[in-house]
């Protein structure tokens, strides 16, 4: 009873409140928050919102599924889910959650002037499992990606539990991070719903990037804000004034992503080929893949992928 | 053997029972020496039995055919020797082994540096005498002796004549006392090999002071050095260093609880008290600690050493205790605090100046960050695996990179400057030529090419068969011809591509016809 009054009372006042200034409003909005909080007995909320940072992917398409409102790409203070299906492609997984943390830490670091051993170090967390059964990361071939090997510290803890503790540490530091790569095998319970919610949190209080890599993963409920299926991509074909020994060659990595998942903004479940461009740093979509392919789909659609929607199906 | 007989094992035989008997059967230890199974440890019962240490194992059982004999495990009795010495800690941090010289008539020692610690015990005799009896009640036999040099106390401790209060021992105050007391006793209290004491033995010389008013001269032609020189020791006149088995800390600070702890939150507040005991001297020295350690004095004399290592000089209390933290944290079950911990040490191991730039306005607080996130994940995860990789200019693929842990990596990359080779591999090239992952060993792989020394046209990996579209190669790799290492069979690399758009990096090893009649072909890595 207490609540439904205090709530009437509050609704007039607001009706009043377009008349009166700025300064004016924002002066009731405070103090009827507090009394809110007084009638709900707890302390009010002081805390700012969290402002969200974005960065671009390079491609205006992804971009604006990305983010529908401005195209201003992807959240940079987040979790981001990257998963691989066969356990062959664990290095082009790896390779594109390389790619796709560079391009969201690209602002923070001026690649003209720094030299690559100058930036902040990018944590990679697996265990001594993961590294037997899909190697370890080699810094001559992390060089080509334009990532000083010296710059990339790997930690290896025993059990999920120090992974996740380590990951914590990590996102509390302000700022001496360039980002966090987990890498993660099949779907261990202890990585719920909660515990990627709390990841979430403090990458977002921190600003920090978390990127868990799933290896050898099905599609599983997480509160990262996007989820990527990668899967490797042919070379593409060369053009065709090239000598017909081009044919052989193998181009730069590249990679068949769909954004399974993608909150505040729309999922592309049909497969696109990224290419990664190291002299730029940049991704670039390959020619087949013109900007019109890339259909953003609008609106929820259950579980998302084509998986899912057959189970769904044959429940039915 | 302890636990079956308990930890006072001598004397627990020579318990009667109602008829005047005694109850179990003697009891020895026995041990191979020259080929031959010697008794080397009795119990009071075979003492008392007349069996010697040395006789031999068939011997002492056709004497005494109830006899039990167990064998000795030098491992345990380094283990059991080594606690006792944790648990001597307490008294002073410079405490040397002291090794049996002769496997049968040696004994374990423990030398103790003492010098400025008996005032905290109350004295030196009342040290020694608290020394022994904790040990007496823990069902160690000790003897004990204190004397100005290390040669003299040893002497002491080992030919004393036994006092009525068992627990009392020798004390002498300073080096004229030794003269007198070292007179009388035998000369295996010398320090000296068997061999040498049965020589003398056979010449009549057979006490310290017999030896010390027969000339010098003649002594070390027929005896050589070692006698005079064991002497000098023991008399003083000449300076013997003990080698303590712990590095010596150079900042200290020890607290003695007058009632156990056991809880982690109380252990934390001691070890905060002691850290900011030891953080205000540190800064009265311009000092910052690199390394430290906790010990933790468990009351039935189990001691526990946590080290942490920091990454710059450090002198902050609440960092150091998070560090702690963590390694507490990392301890789990190796960590038991049974019924608790009666003191505290934390000792500074490693110091370094701290320089006034370190700790200015200007000093940036990401940098500070790093340092300490680096800390805490290596105190709680272990230095070993938090590695980075450090580039060597190295043609071979496993010499290329070597993994480092991180808190040696400032001190290594210092002396290389890896920014060339850096610029070696990225290249103004398209697509890498070195793969993104790799693997510790190149695992084997059944490939087949349609020419012996080209690139292949389908290979099996982990059971499952692949086609290949692209491939790019060879890249011959030759072993480092100049380095001693056996030299290895040349290897073909090939970049591939499959039909699936997977990027591998698979080598033959050894070239048709030259090297071998049958190369094999491996998978090293895979490119993204």
């Amino acid at each position: 009873m207490y609540g439904t009054t205090s709530i009437s009372a509050s609704n007039t006042v607001l009706k009043s409140m377009s008349q009166t200034s700025d300064l004016h409003r924002q002066e009731l909005r405070q103090s009827l928050s507090s009394t809110i909080s007084k009638i709900e007995n707890r302390t009010p909320q002081l805390s700012e919102p969290i402002k969200a940072s974005r960065a671009s992917l390079g491609i205006h398409a992804i971009d604006k599924a990305l983010d529908p409102v401005a195209a201003k790409g992807i959240l940079t203070n987040a979790l981001h889910e990257i998963r691989v299906t066969n356990g062959l492609d664990a290095a082009s997984g790896a390779g594109f959650a390389f790619c796709l943390g560079l391009m969201m830490t690209k602002e923070s670091a001026d690649p003209d002037n720094v030299k690559q051993s100058e930036l902040p170090p990018i944590f990679w967390i697996s265990d001594h499992f993961t590294r037997q059964e899909y190697g370890s990361y080699y810094g001559p071939g992390l060089c080509a990606f334009g990532i000083a090997p010296q710059n990339l510290i790997r930690i290896s803890p025993s059990s999920l539990e120090e992974s996740l503790w380590a990951a914590g540490e990590i996102t509390a530091t302000h700022g001496a991070v360039r980002f966090c790569l987990m890498e993660i095998r099949g779907h261990p319970k202890a990585l719920d719903l909660t515990v990627t919610r709390r990841l979430m949190l403090r990458a977002q209080s921190s600003g920090t990037t978390i990127l868990i890599l799933r290896q050898s993963s099905e599609e599983e409920a997480s509160s990262a804000a996007t989820r990527w299926h990668v899967m490797p991509a042919s070379s593409r074909k060369s053009s065709s004034e090239a000598s017909p020994l081009m044919h052989q060659f193998i181009g730069p990595p590249s990679f068949s992503v769909s954004l399974e998942k993608c909150r505040g903004g729309n999922p592309i479940f049909n497969p696109f080929i990224m290419e990664w461009n190291s002299n730029d740093q940049c991704f670039t979509l390959s020619k087949a893949d013109t900007n019109h392919r890339i259909h953003p789909q609008s609106g929820f659609r259950g579980g998302g992928s084509n998986r899912v929607r057959r189970t769904v199906s044959k429940i039915a | 053997m302890r636990q079956r007989h308990g930890a006072a094992w001598r004397i627990k035989s020579t318990i009667k029972n109602q008829e005047g008997e005694l109850s179990s059967s003697p009891l020895a230890i026995v041990d191979k020496i020259k080929n031959a199974i010697r008794l080397v440890h009795l119990d009071e019962h075979a003492e008392h039995l007349g069996i010697e240490p040395g006789t031999s194992l068939a011997d002492a059982r056709a004497a005494f055919p109830d006899i039990e004999i167990l064998e000795k495990d030098e491992k345990a009795d380094r283990l059991l020797f080594d606690a006792i010495a944790d648990w001597c800690d307490r008294y002073t941090p410079l405490i040397a082994l002291d090794k049996p010289a002769h496997e049968l008539y040696g004994q374990y020692g423990l030398l103790l540096d003492i010098t400025g610690c008996a005032h905290l015990f109350g004295g030196e005799r009342e040290l020694m005498k608290d020394v022994l009896a904790r040990l007496f009640h823990q069902g160690i036999m000790a003897t004990g002796a204190i004397a100005p040099t290390p040669g003299a106390a040893w002497a002491l401790s080992r030919f004393q004549k036994p006092k009525e209060d068992c627990f009392d021992s020798e004390s002498i105050k300073n080096l004229s006392q030794i003269e007198q007391s070292l007179t009388p006793l035998p000369l295996g209290a010398l320090r000296l090999t068997i061999d040498t004491i049965n020589a003398m033995a056979r010449l009549g010389l057979r006490t310290i002071g017999q030896l010390r008013s027969q000339p010098r001269a003649p002594i070390a032609r027929r005896f050589g050095r070692e006698v005079l020189f064991r002497l000098d020791q023991a008399m003083g006149s000449i300076e013997e260093a003990i080698s303590p088995r712990r590095p010596v800390a150079e900042l200290m600070a020890e607290c003695r609880l007058p009632e156990p702890i056991a809880l982690e939150t109380d252990i934390e507040k001691t070890t905060l008290r002691l850290a900011n005991h030891l953080c205000e001297q540190m800064e009265k020295k311009g000092l910052g600690a690199r390394k430290l350690v906790l010990c933790l004095f468990r009351v039935d004399g189990k001691t526990f050493h946590l080290e942490a290592g920091t990454s710059h000089p450090e002198r902050d209390p609440t960092t150091i205790i998070r560090l702690f933290r963590e390694r507490f944290a990392a301890l789990q079950d190796e960590y038991d605090a049974g019924y608790g911990f009666e003191t505290l040490r934390l000792c500074v191991l490693a110091s370094e100046p701290i320089r006034q730039e370190d700790i200015s306005f200007m000093q940036s607080d990401v940098q500070d960050g790093s340092y300490r996130l680096m800390d805490r994940l290596a105190a709680r995860l272990g230095s070993h695996n938090i590695n980075r990789g450090l580039l060597q200019n190295s043609h071979l693929p496993e010499s290329a990179e070597y993994e480092i842990p991180s808190d040696e990596f400032e001190a290594l990359s210092k002396a290389l400057n890896t920014e060339p080779i850096l610029q070696k591999y990225t290249l103004d090239n398209q697509s890498p030529i070195r793969p993104l992952r790799i693997f510790a060993f190149p695992e084997t792989i059944e490939a087949i090419a349609e020419v012996p020394d080209g690139p292949p046209i389908r290979f099996r990996w982990r059971k499952i068969l692949h086609q290949v579209t692209r491939s790019e190669g060879p890249e011959r790799i030759v072993d480092q011809w100049w380095g001693k290492s056996v030299s290895r069979q040349t290897r073909d690399y090939f970049r591939i591509e499959d039909d699936k758009g997977n990027r591998y990096w698979l080598f033959r090893e050894g070239l048709y016809e030259r090297e071998t009649d049958k190369p094999k072909w491996y998978l090293h890595g895979q490119f993204a």
